[in-house]
């Protein structure tokens, strides 16, 4: 019963950064522009976030510029993209590379680390707990608790399905993705639309990254994204978009990272549990290649 | 009566290119004007600078007497001014209200938005237009006419008191063409001002107010409906006669080396071209021309394969090769200069000596098993730079660096150089200077001379009249003349272009 619950916690925790991060590529993915630089995203958000939740023993403080540092590497994008008229996955992929280098120069030039970040007077992101859920013992123990960013990052699945379906920016996006022509006939910039949505997907996805480090693993590791901005654009191609999608996908994703932490390792040797998120990642694109390609020829 | 719009002296160059001629043009307010001109002749700059699309070299516009400039869209939405493009601005996955209001989506409470509000003035609008619509679902279920007349509900919605057609009737069969232009006279009623850019004579004369001929860039006239009749606007679209006539030797032809029989071509369920049938014989230019959109381009694309003949033949030197592709029919002697360079005859990313070796590569000469033979590539492409005159610093330059005509003759000379019996050439003279378009034309009547046979396309009365031995007409996918140079005159060719007369 407690190795459930325990196993279904650790499921919403590794939940959540997939989550917030395809959330914030599905802005981009509906106006049209694919993000593929979710991972550097991520990243130098965890970083900084990290360093700044340290230097100024402000949790506060590290998520803004946490999430500041994530913007930046957003616009920078979306100037490479929008206005410089270059490849999005090549920028995409080179911003994910020199993040990796950015990082991993900060920790060894101003901290002398080789890989990890770990300090005492980090000031995490605070854990809610809701007395409310006390009368109920099992939801207590399941949904109670929780770091800052997983109960909002799953109000976010809310709150986009509202601004894609119900607002007017929500409107302007999808008619950017689904045809630019009407919106430039209607009087709007399509530029604008997509910068906006380079700049929330940045948002999201540093969100994402700050709970990585000042939530889920209370330190920074230049390996603690691994690869979970690309899962991330997978499961929002998976999803098209479809922030409903997105979270079932999520979902499913999360509890995957959370079983492979999780089968004995008498039974299969541990490489082959921690390939499984990668293994589903590869099997959903597959299954959404079909929907992809009908994408890619209505674009046309 | 006053003037919607009046433009003085609008001038519109891209590049050396003058696409708008200090225009003086005026639209009265609640008329229907229809602007005719042949393709290339300056009807959409013209309308996309009233439309804030495109911003005029020079020139001044008033609308409804007012003198603005108009920097984008939005700008001209805010005069009251509407445009209906030629292709779809809707977004197939949203309902008609959230077509027409976007971007204006009205909201209740803070920031929701309200679409009743928007459905009650769309049905309001279709009510109007005689177009019962359902409101909750997708436009992409609605067929292309009714899409075609949602734009219009669309620009009706968002207050334009000007309305801007770009080819309606292009995408619409004969009887939506008639539904089509009574709802513009209901909207002349209602008091709305109407341009309509067309190259169909009839639709003007059925339904505009007064009449604009464009030619070259320039305004040709102005003139009230019941002023002017068929024949002028006919002359006043083709222009006068050529004055410079090239010299070209009267020869026998050969044999008929190619023959197409009752060829049909469909796009999805579109018949665009009807039974066509023609032959083009060794040693003669076979001129084909006619109003850009009546076929040419998918007959063309029929015979070098790039699309599929729904019924019919085509025979290539005895031979039926309706099911060849596009390899097969070149390998077999065919070579083609396509109307779009940039798209179709180069690729414009890759350098002037992978241009030249398209299509040469798998000849002996070229390649050694899987490897191709560099030196003798690079000796070839020379040669072709030399011989047809392409100025370029160096082989390894893009081929998308070249002007225009250095382009197109980089391409003729890829294709000449083929060698092959058959050449089809498609406004090889489209958008290149003079001296190119001569160079071009001697050419194109060498190889006729040395008993090659040529398929030219072209609008271009000139280069029709000087180079054919033979010219086809065709008018909506039909082809409604075949007749020799020194038998008609422009004015007769017109005729023939604008459906107005056939003698086949």
């Amino acid at each position: 019963m407690e190795n459930t619950i325990e196993f279904l916690r650790a499921s919403i925790r590794l939940t959540t950064p997939l989550l917030m991060a395809a959330l914030g590529g599905a802005f981009m993915q509906v106006s049209g522009v694919p993000n593929v630089g979710m991972e550097g995203m991520m990243l130098i958000a965890a970083l900084v976030g990290y360093i700044f939740c340290f230097t100024t023993g402000s949790w506060v403080m590290g998520l803004f510029f946490g999430v500041a540092a994530a913007v930046i590497v957003g616009i920078i994008y979306a100037i490479f993209v929008l206005r410089l008229k270059a490849d999005i996955f090549a920028v995409g992929i080179t911003l994910n590379i020199m993040m990796g280098g950015i990082a991993a120069y900060i920790i060894r030039r101003y901290y002398d680390q080789i890989s990890i970040l770990l300090s005492q007077d980090a000031k995490l992101l605070p854990i809610l707990s809701f007395s409310f859920l006390d009368k109920s013992p099992i939801l207590n123990l399941l949904l109670n608790n929780y770091s800052l960013l997983i109960p909002i990052s799953f109000l976010l699945v809310a709150a986009t399905y509202i601004v894609f379906y119900k607002t007017p920016f929500g409107f302007w996006l999808r008619a950017a993705g689904s045809n630019p022509s009407a919106v430039s006939a209607s009087g709007k910039s399509i530029t604008g639309i997509r910068l906006s949505a380079f700049v929330i997907s940045a948002v999201f996805c540093g969100m994402a990254g700050v709970h990585l480090s000042m939530g889920y693993l209370g330190m920074f590791a230049l390996s603690l994204v691994a690869g979970r901005g690309f899962i991330a654009l997978a499961i929002v191609l998976f999803g098209s978009g479809n922030p409903i999608i997105v979270l079932i996908a999520s979902l499913i994703f999360g509890i995957a990272d959370a079983a492979s932490l999780r089968i004995p390792t008498e039974v299969i040797p541990p490489q082959f549990p921690l390939m499984l998120p990668y293994i589903i990642t590869i099997l959903a694109i597959i299954l959404m290649s079909r929907y992809a390609r009908s994408f890619t020829s209505s674009e046309q | 009566m006053t003037l919607a719009i009046e433009t003085h002296q609008i001038t519109k160059l891209y590049g050396d290119t003058v696409a708008n001629d200090h225009i003086d043009f005026s639209v009265i307010e609640g008329h229907i004007h229809a602007v005719l001109g042949e393709n290339g002749a300056g009807k959409t700059t013209l309308v996309k600078i009233l439309f804030g699309e495109e911003m005029p070299t020079e020139g001044e516009i008033k609308i409804f007497g007012k003198t603005v400039t108009i920097h984008n869209p939005a700008e001209a939405l805010d005069l009251s001014i509407g445009f209906i493009h030629q292709h779809f601005t809707l977004v197939n996955e949203f309902t008609i209200a959230q077509n027409f209001a976007l971007g204006i989506e009205p909201c209740n409470n803070l920031f929701f938005c309200d679409y009743d509000t928007v459905n009650k003035k769309v049905k309001n609008i279709l009510d109007m237009l005689e177009m019962p619509l359902k409101l909750d679902v997708p436009v992409g279920s609605f067929s292309v006419e009714e899409r075609q007349i949602m734009e219009i509900g669309k620009a009706l919605y968002r207050g334009a008191q000007i309305l801007i057609l770009d080819e309606p009737t292009s995408v619409l069969t004969p009887q939506k063409i008639e539904k089509l232009l009574d709802i513009l006279r209901k909207l002349r009623q209602e008091g709305k001002t109407i341009i309509m850019i067309t190259h169909k004579l009839e639709e003007a004369f059925s339904i505009a107010d007064e009449i604009s001929v464009l030619r070259k860039g320039v305004l040709v006239a102005t003139l009230p409906h019941d002023r002017v009749n068929r024949e002028q606007l006919i002359r006043m679209m083709v222009g006068e006669e050529p004055l410079i006539t090239l010299k070209k030797e009267d020869h026998p032809f050969g044999d008929a080396l190619v023959q197409v029989r009752n060829l049909c071509v469909n796009n999805y369920d579109n018949r665009i071209v009807k039974n066509v049938s023609f032959e083009i014989h060794r040693g003669e230019i076979f001129g084909l021309t006619g109003v850009g959109g009546n076929g040419q381009a998918e007959l063309v694309e029929a015979l070098i394969g790039m699309r599929p003949a729904s019924e019919g033949d085509i025979r290539f030197d005895g031979k039926s090769v309706v099911h060849w592709d596009i390899q097969k029919r070149r390998l077999s002697g065919m070579a083609y200069v396509p109307e779009n360079r940039i798209e179709r005859g180069a690729a414009v990313s890759l350098s002037i000596l992978d241009n030249l070796v398209m299509g040469h590569h798998y000849l002996p000469e070229f390649h050694q098993g899987l490897l191709l033979k560099y030196k003798n590539l690079q000796s070839f492409a020379r040669d072709i730079i030399k011989d047809f005159e392409v100025v370029a610093s160096s082989l390894e330059i893009n081929a998308g660096s070249l002007s225009g005509g250095n382009l197109q003759k980089l391409i003729i000379g890829r294709e000449f150089s083929l060698n092959t019996p058959f050449l089809i050439v498609a406004y090889p003279s489209q958008g290149i200077d003079i001296r190119t378009t001569k160079y071009v034309h001697s050419e194109l009547i060498r190889r006729r001379d040395t008993g090659y046979a040529i398929l030219l396309v072209s609008g271009d009365m000139d280069e029709i009249f000087n180079l054919s031995d033979r010219i086809g007409v065709m008018y909506s996918g039909e082809l409604v003349a075949i007749t020799k140079p020194e038998e008609i005159n422009r004015f007769e060719l017109g005729q023939y272009m604008v459906g107005s007369r056939r003698n086949c």
